[in-house]
This record gives C-alpha cells, sequence and structure tokens, in this order.
C-alpha cells in the first residue's frame, strides 16, 4: 500500500477484527497488512498497549497440539471502538469530499 | 538462520525487559512462527530483519506506545495509570542498548547519560535546598522581626519585609526545581529516542 497508516488506524482495525470474532496474533497480522505493509515489530506493541489499557483481554486455547493465543474484546475495548469508528467516519467523509465532491475550506 | 536461531538471539536482546512484558512478546513471536509454518519460516525471519534490529525497533515502540506519544487523550489516561517512570527508563536504557550502533558506542552513550542525569539531579538538589534554606531564613527573619517590634517599628518592618522577600525567592525556587526535573525527565525520553531512531530505527515503514 502506497499510503502510511497511523498507529491509531492500526488500532481501530485490530479492535474492529476482534470485535467481529475473537482472534488471534497472526490472522490480526494478516488482516492488516492487507491494508498497510506493517512489521511485526510494530504491531505487537500496539496490539500489547491495547490488552494493558484494558481494551482487549487474552485467552489461551490449544491449536493443532500448541497454544494459540486469542484476543478478545472488552467493555472498554468495546467503547473505544465507537469512538474510533466515529474519528474515522469523519476523516473518511472529509477526504472524500475534498476529494470527489469538491469541498473547499 | 533459523527460527530456532533467530529467536534465541530475539531472547538475548529482549532478556532484561521486565519478566512480564519479555514472557508475552516471546511467546508472541513463537507462536507468529509456529503460525507461518516451516515453509514460511524464512518470509517471517526475512520480514522481522535481523534480531538486533526487531529487538531495537521492538523497544523502540514499546518505549513510544509507553510514553504515550501515538495516542489519544481518551487511552491516555488509562495508560499513565499503568506504567511508571521506572519502567520507562528501563526500557529506554535497553532500547539504546539495543540500537544498531557498535557496543562500545552504546556503553559510551550510556555513560553519558547517566553523567548528564547525575549532574542534572545534583543541580536540581542544589536549588531545591537553595530554595528551602532561603524559605527557612525568610521565616526566621520575619519572626525576628515581630519580636523586635517593641525596640523599633521601622526595624521590624525592614526585617519583615527582607523575610518575605527571602521567602517568596525560596518558594519559587522550589517551585522551578520540581518543573526543573520534569522537563530534563522528557527531554531524555526524547534523547533515548532519537539516537535509536539515528540508525534506521524506523516506525512506519
Amino acid at each position: 500500500m502506497y499510503y502510511p497508516v497511523s498507529s491509531l488506524l492500526i488500532e481501530c482495525l485490530i479492535l474492529s477484527i476482534v470485535e467481529q470474532g475473537d482472534s488471534y496474533g497472526y490472522e490480526i497480522s494478516q488482516t492488516i497488512r492487507l491494508a498497510a505493509s506493517i512489521k511485526e515489530s510494530t504491531l505487537y506493541p500496539i496490539l500489547r498497549r491495547l490488552e494493558q489499557a484494558g481494551y482487549l483481554t487474552t485467552y489461551n486455547r490449544e491449536y493443532q497440539g500448541r497454544n494459540r493465543k486469542y484476543y478478545t474484546m472488552t467493555e472498554a475495548g468495546r467503547e473505544q471502538l465507537v469512538f474510533l469508528k466515529e474519528e474515522w467516519k469523519t476523516y473518511r467523509t472529509t477526504i472524500d469530499e475534498i476529494i470527489e465532491g469538491g469541498l473547499r475550506g | 538462520m533459523n527460527r530456532e536461531e533467530y529467536l534465541r538471539q530475539l531472547q538475548k536482546y529482549l532478556k532484561r525487559l521486565p519478566r512480564e512484558d519479555y514472557d508475552s512478546a516471546m511467546e508472541y513471536f513463537t507462536e507468529y512462527f509456529d503460525e507461518a509454518g516451516p515453509e514460511g519460516e524464512q518470509a517471517v525471519i526475512e520480514q522481522l530483519g535481523s534480531p538486533k534490529q526487531a529487538a531495537g525497533e521492538l523497544l523502540v515502540n514499546m518505549l513510544g506506545e509507553k510514553t504515550g506519544k501515538t495516542q489519544t487523550g481518551k487511552a491516555k489516561k488509562t495508560e499513565n495509570k499503568t506504567t511508571s517512570i521506572g519502567h520507562i527508563i528501563l526500557i529506554a536504557v535497553l532500547a539504546i542498548f539495543a540500537a544498531p550502533i557498535g557496543i562500545p558506542l552504546a556503553l559510551t552513550a550510556i555513560l553519558l547519560v547517566l553523567v548528564a542525569i547525575l549532574v542534572f539531579a545534583i543541580g536540581i538538589l542544589c536549588i531545591l535546598l537553595f530554595g528551602l534554606s532561603g524559605a527557612l531564613i525568610g521565616g526566621k527573619l520575619i519572626l525576628v522581626g515581630f519580636a523586635s517590634l517593641p525596640a523599633s517599628l521601622s526595624g521590624m518592618l525592614l526585617l519583615v519585609g527582607m523575610g518575605l522577600l527571602i521567602l517568596g525567592i525560596g518558594i519559587l525556587l522550589c517551585v522551578f526545581a520540581v518543573y526543573l526535573c520534569r522537563w530534563i525527565g522528557l527531554g531524555l525520553i526524547h534523547l533515548a529516542q532519537k539516537l535509536i531512531h539515528r540508525n534506521g530505527g524506523t516506525y512506519h515503514e
């Protein structure tokens, strides 16, 4: 992808992914990578912070004889996602209106 | 390099992180390799870069996340509660060590930073003590001034006035010292981030 994706937007993407169903690191990473060329060394700290801020919690589940760590949404995470989605909508609409709709300041 | 070797080296660079952070990070990367499978192993290694580079970026980004550089105000509030200054300084020091510059250079940088911290700390302590003694002397002068009221009114006014002046300067110095402390603390964190970013540590691709 040509445009850089900010870590706040990545936060929004992670929360959106987990909101639609519990997910694990690799799946989250592969999904984010559809939109942003991001390294694990950048993605992991964001994921970790979301966990420490209480937006996500984790649980372990066995998969093919080994452990898989699943991320799941908390109530605080849901609230944060509502906020982030609202911000994203405003941003997207404004950008679209400037590019397509002739919006001028 | 294979996966075992890669994880072993990564372990080496992250070892000194707080236990919980370390366990969690190693667990994440081990699981990541598991998911990619043997056929994806080389691709993962290529994408992560050298263990040293990956560890460096990881530490810088963790430091960035912890100092709240990249968050909304809403997220910041919950964050500050869980992160202690000591924690941040530890990660900053680790990040300097993991930065892609030679070990001697890193050691020099660490020592320089530590000496700088010491010098600033002593300086701030001096200012603080100066302020405190100012406040005490001021207080004493005011008391003496009131005590001398029976002897001379102008004498008392002079003494009390001087006392108030010195007391005020003392209190100002104390406040100044506290602010100085905070500025220098923030400055050091920025310095650590700059040192590491100079040599190819990247946040955005």
